[in-house]
């Protein structure tokens, strides 16, 4: 289009892999946000230019290979896996809390080992586990330990559970690395397959039901920690008792704070000299630590902190009143996701109606049982009519929505194309919210994080793609109590910083992560400390790509969008994750490709939403600075929409 | 009695048979009481109970009975002067009385579902029922009165539109309006003489339980389970009165002859009385002990008979005029009380499968006997659980019949889904029968009861040299109805040898009925099968060769006992080394094999020894509890 375009980036392709376009990349991004800053009239100049040459590049047909995460390659209709692992990785809090789950496991099972094993002194053994010495205890070791001389036998359940976090090591890896070769999730797929014979065979499998299946895993993984730690109550006192703790506890953390800052430089280096393949990756050393050399009470609320449920499970009630004697039975269940029926939705409904109106129908209901289906009424001690509402008493921190979009009909299984808008957020519709006047805010609100799309006509020949929103979570990792060691943050000092926090704007904060160097990225954000796990399994997104499709944004769709007065940011990227193929998008794009376009087959059939609790109300407990964020974000989307 | 049975009958159903364990006359409610109406003249008052009996009272004393109906009577009517009673009720059917002489004339099956309101325009003498199937049908009264068993056709007109199920409806003496209140929240009126539909009044929150029309039918008051009472003009269409005086549903209303006052009871136990005029003016007319289902005028009009769903009838005294004025206070104890009885509202069957224990409303606990239909034992006031547990044996029978309380009474079905009848064979020593034609011999339950309940029909012929073990009372209702679905023929034991009924009879007694309770019908045993293996302790010399190779699956009668195993055991499978036996016939008592007797070998399931005397289906369902073939391990003892 214009000349200027060459001499931005020169010869992408040939540098997707090297150091020199990750420099032409950080230039770029550099002086954009130079120019953003400061000089704002020269903004659309400057943005003209780029998404010239992106459009040019794109229209050439040279797509690029060049992936902002790490991808899963297809091995033979595994897109069900693909976009089900796509959507988990960048579902909020979920990385963060697995890895935790696996490295209490560890620690638990370590214990027990040594409690059974007895081979030397108990006080030494808790020595070497809470003293400095123990700075060696890499994720390896702790897996090693769960499962080579493992006294107690690991089952199938636990294997599928760790073999996801080690497959989120990888990917993790291979971020840093910057390798855009796909990467086959072998291991994995066999662990679930042994552990569940319903994914045997290369057939096509539903997404939903392995989400629910790799869910359930991760809950019962969950289970059995808390189990073992409730059998052995012993593991908590040991650490309890022992008097050296509190004597050593200041400078331990000193010693481990710096041991695990050279340990950083050195694993980036053994990352990109592509030593470490498969989940050998030194980071959480301190994991056991800290958890070790914290009190009893701590350790018994966190071992085994049941995230699965926490954040994926809410809770349906189900009313039942009989019309005779009118007396109400209330019946609580647990769920992982919301099937929500496809009913056409008229042209008048669609334009008038909120769409969070059209998901609280579809999902809050009354039914009348009556006719042949009527309700044996205890207490009258007959069948008689009554009303059954189901609502929902807690709707989880992240909510799946299923689109009963298979339906099963005489001639088979059949899909449901019906078009049901995809908001980008939508309102809560739990029994407080559902409680509160129109003219009120609610309690909660949710904004959508991931969507898993399936194209084609029937369950078993179609395809999977995941969107995801494109972030990094950092904010999942602040503040975390599993993580930082005691005693160095006090209570005053993290609350300072939250303060600092929320006087960042949103943009800028994302910024400054953005600065972060992927892998070189230290464990403190403008002083905020993050959790070590970000660089275990945490994701990296290339922010070079990202800022290339940002850069790129064609101007010229911009007026069609009322709320898209400026340039994308950052924040406002997705990606389409399609196997190998992730390419970033911006959510105008990707609102397009959730519009209804008549005659598809390609049709949203996961809905990820993830909980918003508005400011002024009570923050729940767990991360107030994801809590900080996410409102802020979503904020913005409310302007959009 | 004439029947009418309107369309064709679907007789593809499964029909099931049911007896309801009653007393010979059970002059008391059992359970709630759903409706009321009085004949001033003769001071007689109806009520209608959820027993499914319709009770008269005479001076407050029991007259009689009008038993036909098989399950709650929900509403009724006196009309012709107080000759005739219309009742409906949740057997999907309306039927006319002889209220004097208080027998059934004749049954209308039009309904599909509960029949739950009646409405009855006196003028006219023209009945309206309506209920869940949400439909409404006008009668007339003078030709259901004439129908006989041959001319038993008669023609309704619908009154079509309600979208929900009906629960209260209401006609004014002339017969010029009809309204009715359903789940829809709403009320609808039709013209009863053209039967159009009129309009739809809107405006409750809940369902509409209890209707009032004024004679000139301009005004309508409605009771809600949104707990609110409404007063309407109808002419403009309009709710012109809301009244909350109640903090619980709405389900009874009564208005003064001129719409003056409107008396309202409901599920806060409230019979409260409101000037229509002037609705701030109420006075509480009494507290009741259970929720208010219906209430109706003392012939004088100055008190109101009020029945609840527990199962008296309590008579208080209205305020007047004095009493609104002056504010003063309602006396807090009954002009006059017709006291209920209990309703069964807990009951266990016992694991022989035979006795049932239940506890009623005044927590009695009692035991019947499902085989003599009869109660057999008072328990009074006894802990429920503790009982159970004290008379828990270690004996497994199959289950072979369903019961359920809704009349408060006990109701035996057999036939229904799921559930054979003929399933639980015992043998006659375990269900006392003395002088048995062998010591052996086996009796099937369900057969035994279903021979007393025919006994006296004579449409089955039962084998003159078996005599009959048991027999029922005659007074027993035996209701044969469509599996889940409506009644087809209630009669009593012993009328079953009438003609009529005994035509009638043989067109509704199921087939697989019939052919069961003849005596040499074939005996279907259930089977159980089971593994026979040797403890390691039984020296392989013992054993016969080919059995060291694999476990023996073997096939018997469920009722089968362990000592009958041992034998097998001793004659089979331990022999000398020879692949023959030795014949089946020897004397088990003897010695046999190897000088073994029975009494030496021992059986164990999951190792517990077993009792001689167990069968082999408890030894399955206390012993083994799993579905999977049993496997039963024996050994030799020095005794």
């Amino acid at each position: 289009m214009t000349i200027l375009e060459n001499d931005v980036i020169p010869t992408r392709n040939k540098l997707s892999l090297s150091k020199a376009k990750y420099k032409t990349g950080e230039q770029i991004k550099r002086k954009y946000i130079f120019e953003e800053d400061s000089i704002p009239a020269k903004k659309p100049a400057l943005n003209e230019m780029l998404n010239g040459y992106r459009g040019d590049q794109r229209s050439n047909g040279e797509a690029s290979h060049d992936a902002p995460v790490a991808t899963l390659s297809n091995m033979g209709n595994t897109c069900f896996l693909n976009s089900v692992l796509y959507t988990l990785r960048f579902a909020p809090t979920f990385l963060h809390n697995l890895h935790h789950l696996i490295g209490d496991l560890a620690v638990v099972s370590s214990k027990l080992n040594q409690n059974k094993a007895k081979t030397s002194s108990l006080g030494r053994n808790i020595g070497s586990i809470t003293g400095p010495s123990s700075r060696s205890t890499s994720s390896k070791d702790l897996l090693s330990l769960g499962s080579s001389n493992d006294i107690i036998p690991k089952s199938k359940v636990q294997v599928v559970t760790e073999k996801l976090h080690e497959l989120f090591m990888t990917m993790h890896n291979l971020e840093i690395k910057e390798s855009n070769d796909p990467y086959q999730p072998v291991a994995l797929l066999q662990a679930v397959r042994e552990a569940n014979s319903i994914f045997e065979g290369n057939n096509q499998q539903d997404a939903h039901e392995l989400l629910v299946y790799l869910l359930d895993n991760i809950r019962e993984t969950c289970d059995v920690l808390t189990q073992q730690v409730q059998q052995n109550p012993e593991l908590l006192h040991e650490t309890e008792t022992l008097p050296t703790v509190n004597s050593n506890k200041i400078w331990s953390v000193r010693n481990s704070w710096k041991k695990s800052l050279k340990k950083k430089d050195k694993a980036t280096k053994e990352a990109i000299s592509e030593e470490q393949v498969n989940g050998a990756h030194t980071a959480d050393g301190e994991d056991s630590t800290s958890i070790d050399s914290s009190n009893g009470s701590l350790i018994k609320r966190k071992l085994g902190y049941n995230f699965v449920a926490e954040d994926f499970e809410g809770i349906t009630l189900r009313r039942t009143k009989c019309l005779e004697c009118e007396s109400v039975t209330e019946r609580k269940e647990p769920f992982y996701d919301i099937p929500v029926p496809i009913s056409p939705i008229s042209q008048k409904d669609n334009e008038e109606d909120n769409v969070s109106d059209i998901f609280r129908r579809a999902c809050v209901t009354t039914e009348k049982l009556c006719d042949s289906n009527k309700y044996l009424c205890e207490k009258c001690e007959r069948y008689n009519e009554a009303s059954r509402e189901v609502l929902f008493e807690k709707l989880p921190n992240i909510m799946v929505l299923q689109l009963k979009r298979f339906t099963t009909t005489t001639s088979g299984v059949q899909k449901v194309n019906t078009y049901l808008p995809t908001p980008l957020a939508l309102e809560c519709f739990c029994e407080s919210c559902c409680k509160v006047e129109d003219n009120q805010s609610r309690i909660h609100r949710y904004k959508l994080c991931c969507v898993i799309m399936h194209l084609g006509g029937t369950m078993a020949s179609g395809h999977y793609i995941a969107y995801v929103k494109a972030s990094d979570h950092l904010e999942d990792y602040t503040d975390c109590s599993r993580d930082l060691p005691k005693g160095s943050l006090s209570a005053s000092s993290s609350e300072k910083s939250l303060n600092i926090l929320k006087f960042l704007k949103p943009r800028s904060f994302g910024n400054s992560l953005i600065d972060g160097r992927n892998g070189l990225s230290s464990r403190s954000v403008n002083g905020i400390r993050m959790c070590k796990s970000v660089d275990c399994c945490g994701v990296k997104i290339n922010k070079n790509v990202v800022e290339n499709v940002i850069n790129s944004f064609p101007r010229k769709n911009a007026q069609d969008y009322k709320w898209h007065q400026s340039n994308p940011s950052s924040e406002d990227m997705w990606l389409e994750c399609d196997d190998e193929n992730v390419r970033a998008i911006t959510t105008q794009e990707f609102v397009e490709e959730l519009a209804n376009k008549p005659n598809s087959t390609s049709t949203p059939y996961l809905l990820f939403y993830a909980k918003i609790t508005d400011q002024d109300r009570c923050v729940p407990l767990g991360l107030p600075m994801a809590e900080l964020q996410r409102t802020n974000i979503f904020t913005k989307l409310d302007q959009w929409l | 009695m004439a029947t009418i049975k309107p369309g064709s009958q679907n007789t593809r159903k499964k029909v099931q048979v049911s007896m309801v364990i009653c007393e010979a006359e059970e002059k008391r409610h059992r359970s709630g009481v759903n409706a009321l109406q009085l004949d001033p003249a003769l001071d007689r008052l109806y009520s209608a109970g959820r027993d499914s009996i319709i009770r008269v009272y005479e001076h407050e004393r029991f007259l009689h009975g009008m038993e036909h109906h098989t399950d709650w009577v929900n509403d009724i009517v006196l009309c012709c002067g107080g000759r005739h009673l219309i009742s409906a009720s949740s057997d999907t059917t309306v039927k006319v009385w002889n209220a004097h002489k208080g027998f059934c004339m004749s049954t209308l099956r039009t309904h599909k579902d509960y029949v739950k309101a009646l409405a009855y325009a006196k003028d006219r003498e023209q009945v309206a029922s309506a209920g869940l199937d949400k439909s409404i049908y006008l009668w007339d009264i003078n030709t259901l009165t004439a129908l006989t068993a041959s001319n038993n056709t008669v023609t309704t007109s619908s009154l079509m539109g309600s979208k929900e199920s009906i629960y209260s409806l209401a006609m004014n003496p002339s017969g010029s309006i009809i309204v009715s209140g359903s789940t829809e929240k709403a009320l609808r009126l039709w013209d009863p003489r053209t039967c159009a539909k009129l309009l739809k009044l809107k405006g409750h929150q809940d369902n509409v339980k209890a209707l009032v029309v004024s004679r000139d039918g301009t005004q309508c008051v409605s009771g809600s389970s949104d707990g609110s009472i409404r007063l309407w003009n109808l002419g403009s269409q309009r709710c012109v009165q809301t009244i909350l005086v109640h903090t619980d549903s709405v389900w009874a209303l009564l208005a003064t002859e001129s719409f003056s006052h409107v008396i309202s009871g409901g599920r806060d136990k409230k019979v409260i009385m409101t000037d229509l005029k002037n609705t701030t003016h109420s006075i509480t007319v009494c507290v009741e002990d259970a929720p208010i289902l219906k209430m109706c005028f003392t012939a004088d009009h100055l008190a109101v008979w009020v029945s609840t769903s527990d199962s008296s009838i309590r008579c208080w005294k209205l305020p007047t005029d004095k009493h609104f004025k002056e504010d003063l206070r309602m006396p807090t104890t009954p002009i006059s009380l017709i006291p209920g009885g209990a309703a069964i509202r807990q009951a266990v069957v016992l694991n022989d499968k035979r006795h049932i224990l239940t506890k009623d409303a005044h927590d009695n606990v009692a035991i019947y006997d499902v085989l003599r239909a009869k109660k057999v034992e008072d328990l009074g006031q006894v802990n429920f659980q503790e009982e159970e547990k004290k008379r828990f044996k270690m004996v497994y029978v199959p289950n072979w019949f369903n019961i359920d309380l809704k009349t408060g009474m006990l109701t035996i079905h057999l036939g229904q889904d799921e559930v054979d009848c003929f399933s639980a064979w015992v043998s006659a020593r375990d269900a006392g029968i003395r002088d048995t034609p062998e010591p052996d011999h086996k009796v099937n339950y369900g057969k035994l009861l279903l021979q007393a309940l025919f006994e006296h029909w004579r449409g089955v012929e039962t084998d003159p040299e078996n005599r009959l073990y048991f027999s029922v009372p005659k007074h027993i209702p035996l209701i044969l109805s469509e599996v889940g679905g409506r009644t087809l023929y209630r009669v009593l034991v012993g009328d079953t040898s009438g003609d009529t009924e005994n035509a009638l009879l043989s067109e509704t007694v199921p087939s697989w009925v019939i052919s069961n309770i003849e005596e040499n019908s074939q005996n279907k045993f259930i089977k159980v099968q089971f593994y026979l293996q040797p403890h390691s302790s039984v020296p392989s010399h013992l054993l016969k060769q080919d059995r060291l190779k694999k476990p023996d699956r073997l096939v018997a009668n469920d009722f089968i006992q362990c000592r009958k195993v041992a034998e097998h055991i001793l004659e089979k499978l331990l022999g000398d080394g020879t692949a023959s036996s030795p014949g089946g016939d020897a004397d088990p008592s003897t010695p046999s094999n190897n000088g073994y007797n029975v009494d030496q070998i021992e059986l164990t399931c999951n190792e517990q020894v077993l009792d001689p005397s167990m069968d082999l289906r408890t030894v399955k369902h206390f012993i083994w509890k799993s579905s999977s073939d049993l496997t039963l391990y024996y050994k030799i003892i020095n005794k």
